[in-house]
């Protein structure tokens, strides 16, 4: 037996047999000196090689996007290397000077750039080198006359053990072969595993020499949560890992069993939503058990594009998320927020050079700044109203002003679609984002100018304690369990409660095992989060009651409000740990 | 008219800096501009226009650079390259 640690790209337990991919290997390229007076030949034949492998890449580029692909975006990167002005200019210099043949002047030019990677720290641009393979290889390929397509002859489900796969390797794995992955180098960051942690493959990289140690077709175990691949197993580390593949699948049928996800363990429920945006593709959200879409980031129709999205670009948009959020469920409706710009969030031919943009004309105030931007959106919205559940919110809401000013702009837009004859949800639910604390304190008075308000923990946490996480010297406080951040999400909670509007989370705390649960557990009705966290948290809410979460709430509210943050998380652990025995196990996967 | 030669740091802002995607988006811009592009870092100068230079600079997120434009569209080119990089690129996933 031997057990080969690497690093945990994507989690999750597999055994099975060997793919042992050894690359396409070298290319056998033939050097030589191009005869005197032959170099203007010699540079047309790589021009050409050049131009079909444009060619390829652009094909691909067309199937992927087909597909829906946003790997597509890396080829455009490929086409930019093969058009590269001064790898060209490399190149042609080894065949007018040194006069080498154009596939050996090609390998010179790409090993001197190889060589600079090797030499780099940072690790994620270390594996950038995978690309300037992709790239060689292409070229290579054409100008040679070697076979040009490439494919896995992937039989029966495989665990892949590679040296490493290069992008355009990695994308056309079939995919329902494919068990596991374990390759020699990569990272969390590489090509491979981005697409193992989407596909929900169980995946370990950074191994070394694996591929020097396996035989392919025999069995292995991979474990992607810890980062070991075990081969040739002894009787006892075989049955150990059988008892995990056993959990694994225990817990893989109880998500299952979830028809409903979010049901407690007496009955009750917890609406779990899915945070979406547009152009990225959504699947596999009924089958995680999202109820409806929480959170529609329609920013991302202004960040994806060259100008700005006409009415029916965004009527398209919003009314096709409309239709999928139907789709999942009874209550399958869709929170669309209005345009959230400003901040760090900059678009193109919009957003201006503020001194300082976190304060600055971010969101709902900018909508109110610019009333065509706003008409046009609310436009869209309200007509894509009449396709499915849809509920509008705005962000960064900060006093009754906005909203009241809000509402006006939404009676004469409705005025307009009615006059024109356009079809729309009258009683469209509008709501607002608590994300400044002054919406936070004041919001009772909130609550009474709108349908719903979702708490929008990122930006409340950063605005309260007025700390930026990315800027390390001052993460230590964005602190979601400081006790004046809790207190401003209970003052948020019992207003929704007393107005008697519904109250959610949408920030990336949802999604948190520890802080999610703590929220519901003081009074949150709905979370919205990424669709692949759906199943842990849904997990978490069948292990617990409605009366265990009002005794994890009164738990965090009898600590002394001059706790730290850090003694509160803990405390909260601590009882996570007491009402779940079997915690371990639920954040297995 | 002479040409203008303009210079301007910019501050890499998205989480993985100048990797392939943005090298590529960044060299095309810069492509599109008859300006001569060139991007400095750490003493090292390459061309705005080409990616491989581009990602030899190991530009990681926080890395300060700066970009010279040397031609008649060269406030153009600055302010165009500039918005491409404070917007991290239209990335989604590195925002």
């Amino acid at each position: 037996m031997r057990t080969f640690a690497g690093i945990s790209t994507s989690n999750g337990f597999v055994r099975g047999p060997v793919f042992l991919y050894r690359g396409q290997g070298e290319l056998p390229i033939v050097e030589y000196v191009v005869e005197n007076g032959k170099e203007e030949e010699e540079l047309l034949r790589l021009r050409r090689a050049r131009e079909e492998a444009k060619k390829d890449v652009e094909g691909l580029i067309k199937v992927l996007e087909d597909r829906g692909n946003e790997e597509s975006k890396i080829f455009e990167s490929h086409l930019m290397f093969l058009d590269d002005p001064w790898l060209q200019e490399l190149t042609e210099k080894r065949i007018r000077v040194d006069r080498l043949n154009a596939e050996a002047a090609v390998k010179k030019v790409i090993a001197e750039q190889r060589a600079i990677f090797a030499r780099m720290n940072d690790e994620y641009f270390k594996e950038r080198v995978r690309d300037i393979d992709d790239v060689e290889r292409r070229l290579l390929t054409s100008l040679s006359g070697f076979e040009r397509t490439l494919k896995f002859e992937l039989k029966a489900p495989s665990i892949i053990v590679a040296d490493d796969l290069t992008p355009s390797e990695t994308v056309q794995l079939d995919r329902k072969f494919v068990l596991g992955i374990a390759t020699n180098g990569g990272s969390k960051t590489s090509h491979v595993a981005l697409l193992a942690r989407a596909l929900a493959i169980p995946a370990v990289t950074g191994l070394k020499d694996i591929t020097e140690h396996v035989h392919p077709g025999e069995e292995v175990l991979l474990d992607g949560t810890n980062g070991l691949v075990t081969i040739r197993p002894t009787k006892e580390a075989l049955e150990k890992f059988d008892e995990l593949l056993n959990r694994q699948r225990t817990l893989l049928e109880e998500d299952k069993d979830n028809k409903v996800a979010g049901s407690l363990k007496d009955g009750g429920e917890i609406l779990l939503y899915a945070n979406i945006h547009p152009g990225v593709p959504v699947e596999g959200l009924k089958e995680v058990g999202a109820r409806g879409v929480g959170l529609y980031r329609s920013e991302y129709l202004w960040l994806n594009r060259e100008g700005v999205p006409s009415e029916e670009d965004q009527f398209e948009a919003y009314s096709e998320a409309a239709r999928i959020a139907s789709s999942l469920s009874e209550k399958g409706s869709i929170t669309i927020r209005a345009l959230d710009i400003g901040g760090d969030k900059l678009v193109r031919g919009i957003s201006k050079t503020e001194n300082n943009p976190f304060l600055g004309n971010r969101s709902i105030r900018y909508l109110l700044t610019h009333r065509e931007v706003m008409k046009t959106q609310l436009r869209a919205i309200l007509r894509a109203s009449a396709y499915g559940d849809v509920w509008m919110m705005y962000p960064m809401v900060s006093c009754v002003e906005e909203l009241r000013e809000a509402a006006l702009v939404m009676e004469e837009v409705k005025r307009e679609l009615t006059e024109e004859g356009k079809s729309f949800n009258k009683n469209i639910k509008v709501g607002a984002m608590i994300e400044v604390p002054s919406a936070a304190i004041n919001a009772e008075a909130i609550c009474r100018h709108v349908d719903f308000v979702s708490i929008g923990t990122n930006d409340l946490i950063q605005y309260t304690m007025a700390a930026d996480r990315s800027n390390e010297d001052v993460a230590h406080l964005y602190q979601p369990t400081n006790p004046a951040v809790l207190k401003l999400i209970k003052m948020t909670i019992d207003a929704a409660k007393k107005v008697g509007i519904p109250v959610g989370v949408c920030g990336e705390s949802a999604a948190d095992p520890i802080m999610g649960v703590l929220w519901v557990a003081m009074g949150v009705d709905m979370l919205s989060m990424s669709g692949t966290y759906i199943p842990l948290m849904s997990r978490m809410f069948k292990n617990l009651s409605r009366a265990e979460l009002d005794d994890y709430a009164a738990t965090i509210a009898a600590l002394p409000d001059d706790s730290s943050a850090e003694e509160i998380l803990a405390a909260c652990r601590k009882w996570m740990e007491k009402a779940i025995p079997k915690l371990d196990d639920l954040l297995l996967l | 008219m002479a040409d203008t030669k303009l210079t301007k740091e910019f501050t890499l802002l998205n989480k993985y800096g100048m990797h392939v995607r943005p090298a590529g988006l960044f060299s095309k811009l810069a492509s599109g501009f008859d300006s001569k592009i060139e991007v400095e870092k750490d003493g090292n100068i390459v061309s705005g226009k080409s990616i491989m230079a581009l990602m030899t600079l190991e530009a990681t997120c926080g890395s300060v650079l700066k970009v010279t434009a040397e031609g008649e569209d060269a406030e153009e080119a600055l302010q165009a390259l500039e918005d491409l990089v404070l917007r991290k690129f239209d990335i989604p996933d590195e925002q």
